[in-house]
């Protein structure tokens, strides 16, 4: 593998660097070369995060450079739209339809898009959009704690993805908490169903 | 899993985690810090792994300097110690720093420092490089988690071998990277203590200090050499063409030059960037005519090129600052960039970028206080209470209370600063002044003002907003929270409001400030308050600790509720959700966190307690 590129986004607590670290830990065991690049703000809870997991043999920095993003894994629909500019043209994104409404939008400074308008902006720089309400999935199954699973289970089935379903379950066992592992191998599977 | 003695084993390490397996294997025996993102992973993994090591002494320390000295202590006593902290951290850690290098140190000191380029979460984007320089010592910097790891064991042979601290600078963008990492093994043994009574190295007295900085010119010129031949100075000459680039940024050269299909370049990959290996640069100099310097910040090797340059009599082309910003962290795009100006080309390799999502329709998601945070009710009290203060804080999550709606944060500069400029502040002008101040800042340096306040009569109100923990670096110790440096139970909290009493502060309250109604009767009581300053102890634990995380415990009462939106844009809980067309709040319960403060802020009592009904 020369370069492929993992762009995550959502809101702070959703839990995109657990599944960061799950997916570059796939890509160790299996010795592939690996770069997770983290945004921590200064919230702990609530504001924008980013992440990067990048793969392959010519990759050398934590950060996607624009336009090489191969694959989007977006926890929140606005989170998705605002970095679009890392993608490269039709990249394949998994998005949660699930909104955090921000508290400038409580407090009456701005408005929340529609979801029409969320997916026809994604449209500008990719027709590949998956989507699903996984939020709603992993509190169904047990917490949604478990939404990052969800959506890596969705991940294993997008055209192109390196690894197999089973390698990421691998690293899910290694990586989670002994007692979060049946809840979190199931919400993976929900994920694999919900955006088949 | 860090602490597996298995040469070989690769693992996925963060840059920080990679800077404690580095000190692992070069034998570390003392390790401290001051948290500060982005270095704070350091002190954590330290933290973590200490007694299953069994193998270094640690702590967390009050502040940067506190720390720095405990390293130098371990130093002296022939232990291989580490001090790590964010940039900010060195300027009060300069004190002991800027001394202690004209005496050196015994075993080796290493300074992991966490730089923040693009201000992600700090005050500035000072270069600490600035501080090699002033205070001759070097500075080395990592472009991978494996870099790092490896850096770390060469820093500490360095160290000894001149006996100067080394800097290992790390950016937030380098700290907070993770990636493949091979161990090599640890040692079993650790030097052994032994502290050498030497006044001369040891005791910096004018006359000791006169001798001593002849001395610390000629160690720092060897070290000068010796790093030409350094295996982290990495040089090949090729075309006339040359790139010079530190640690992280050679990634991004590396990859722009990829994308571009460019090979036949010079580059000269700096591991150690100050001070600069002269002699090689003079033969880069020699080799090319145009020279690009791709350094993040300062341009600090750029200037020492030009210089080499000028004394050589060379007039070859050296870019730098002209073509890439002296702010914020690099990419590759912005390095790709400038390699094609330099060489004036245009861009081969299509970026799209021309049809992005409208930026109109994304509604700001401002960094906010957690559901649940004691802080935000502290801050709408304050605002209860005297809403035409003037508000002085402090560096934590409760700077956050600037932001609108709460407005509860007029200034914040360091670490401290909250006591030390409201004190004089009330000095100066006829508003009431509520300082706000976390309990870690008031044990790093906030301490010393309060003393300050009471013996010069402020009339400052403190309010320490007190959740028992450091919060925004990730939950570490301090001296309040009856935790050990092990987060083992303390017998002894070290509590402020003992410490505003034996100080003399005459007006001190303790609240509860989930409690609002109360507590905005207390800040009531404090701005009456004219003999002195008062200190009223505002605590309620963090709701991201283990063990205080709640199950959401309010209810809406649609018919009450009179739509006058006060919870949701005064009070901006996030987990208080407005619902646009019913015309009440919602309860977003995977967000809630229970602590039932938005109860007292309903006007009409729609907002009411589960376990009432």
């Amino acid at each position: 593998m020369i370069e492929y590129n993992i762009v995550m986004c959502g809101v702070g607590g959703q839990g995109t660097v657990l599944a960061s670290k799950i997916i570059a830990q796939t890509a160790i065991r299996n010795g592939i070369n690996a770069r997770v690049g983290e945004t921590h703000g200064m919230s702990q809870r609530g504001g924008t995060v980013i992440s990067h997991v990048r793969l392959g043999s010519e990759v050398y920095g934590a950060l996607t450079p624009e336009g090489h993003g191969d694959c989007m894994l977006a926890f929140e629909p606005v989170e998705s739209m605002r970095y679009m500019n890392y993608l490269r043209k039709d990249a394949f994104i998994v998005l949660n339809s699930h909104p955090l409404i921000p508290t400038s939008v409580n407090a009456g400074l701005a408005t929340y898009p529609k979801f029409e308008i969320v997916e026809k902006e994604l449209n500008r720089v990719s027709k590949n959009v998956i989507s699903t309400d996984a939020s709603k999935i992993a509190t169904e199954i047990g917490g949604i704690i478990s939404l990052n699973m969800v959506i890596l289970g969705a991940f294993s089935k997008i055209p192109g993805c390196p690894f197999s379903a089973d390698e990421m379950k691998k690293s899910i066992k290694e990586l989670v908490k002994p007692r979060f592992v049946d809840l979190n191998l199931r919400a993976f599977d929900e994920g694999v169903e919900a955006y088949n | 899993m860090l602490l597996d003695n298995k040469p070989g084993l690769v693992e996925l390490l963060m840059g920080n985690q990679a800077v404690v397996r580095g000190a692992l294997e070069a034998g570390v025996s003392v390790a401290c810090t001051y948290p500060g993102t982005p270095a704070s992973e350091i002190g954590d993994t330290f933290a973590k792994n200490a007694e299953a090591s069994n193998s270094y002494y640690w702590e967390y320390s009050t502040n940067e300097k506190v720390a720095f000295e405990t390293a130098l202590a371990g130093s002296w006593s022939n232990l291989r110690s580490i001090v790590a902290m964010k940039h900010v951290g060195i300027n009060v850690a300069a004190d002991a720093l800027m001394s202690m290098t004209y005496g050196g140190n015994v075993a080796g000191l290493i300074l992991a420092v966490g730089d923040d380029p693009s201000c992600f979460s700090s005050q500035n984007e000072q270069d600490s490089r600035n501080y090699c320089r002033f205070g001759m010592f070097p500075c080395m910097e990592p472009s991978s988690p494996q870099e790092t790891k490896d850096m770390v064991k060469y820093a500490f042979d360095l160290s000894e071998k001149f006996r100067l601290p080394v800097l290992l600078r790390q950016t937030t963008r380098s700290a907070h990277c993770s990636g493949n990492v091979e161990y090599g093994s640890i040692p079993e043994t650790r030097n052994e203590v032994k502290f050498t009574k030497d006044k001369l190295h040891k005791a910096v007295l004018p006359s000791h200090a006169y001798k001593l900085h002849p001395d610390l010119i000629a160690r720092f010129s060897d070290l000068k050499k010796d790093i030409c031949d350094s295996p982290w100075t990495r040089l090949t000459l090729s075309g006339k063409f040359g790139i010079i680039a530190n640690g992280l940024t050679g990634n991004y050269v590396k990859e722009a030059l990829h994308y571009e299909g460019i090979e036949n370049i010079s580059f000269l990959h700096l591991g150690i960037t100050y001070p600069l290996p002269e002699d090689t640069l003079r033969k880069m100099i020699n080799h090319c005519d145009k020279i690009l310097v791709v350094e993040e910040l300062d341009p600090i090797t750029e200037e020492t090129l030009i210089r080499l340059a000028f004394e050589m009599g060379k007039n070859i082309e050296i870019h730098g600052k002209d073509v890439l910003p002296e702010t914020y962290e690099f990419n590759t795009r912005i390095v790709h960039k400038a390699i094609l100006e330099v060489l004036s080309k245009k861009e081969t390799v299509s970026c799209q970028g021309e049809d992005l999502p409208d930026q109109s329709v994304m509604p700001p998601r401002f960094p906010v206080l957690c559901p649940g945070c004691p802080h935000r009710a502290t801050f709408y009290a304050i605002r209860k209470a005297v809403p035409k203060g003037i508000y002085p804080s402090d560096i934590g999550c409760y700077t956050l209370g600037i932001q609108p709606p709460l407005n509860a944060v007029d200034t914040c500069v360091c670490m401290g600063g909250s006591i030390g400029t409201g004190a004089a502040l009330a000095h100066f002008n006829k508003e009431d002044i509520f300082a706000t101040i976390g309990d870690s800042t008031f044990f790093h340096t906030g301490m010393p003002a309060l003393v300050n306040a009471v013996w010069n009569k402020s009339k400052v109100n403190i309010v320490l907003v007190d959740n028992s923990i450091t919060a925004m670096t990730g939950q570490q110790p301090n001296p309040s929270c009856g935790l050990t440096s092990t987060f083992g139970v303390h017998d002894e909290p070290i509590l402020p409001e003992k410490v505003a009493e034996a100080v003399g502060v005459k007006f001190i309250r303790v609240v509860n400030p989930l409690n609002l109604k109360e507590t905005t009767e207390v800040f009531k009581e404090a701005a009456a308050f004219k003999d002195g300053p008062t200190f009223i102890v505002s605590r309620s634990p963090c709701c991201m600790m283990k063990g205080f995380q709640k199950k959401p415990i309010v209810h809406i009462n649609t018919e009450t509720c009179i739509s006058c939106k006060i919870c949701t844009s005064k009070f901006s809980c996030p987990a208080l959700i407005w619902d646009e067309e019913k015309k009440h709040p919602i309860v977003d319960e995977t967000m809630c966190n229970g602590c039932g403060a938005c109860i007292e802020v309903c006007p009409v009592g729609a907002i009411t307690s589960k376990k009432e009904q």
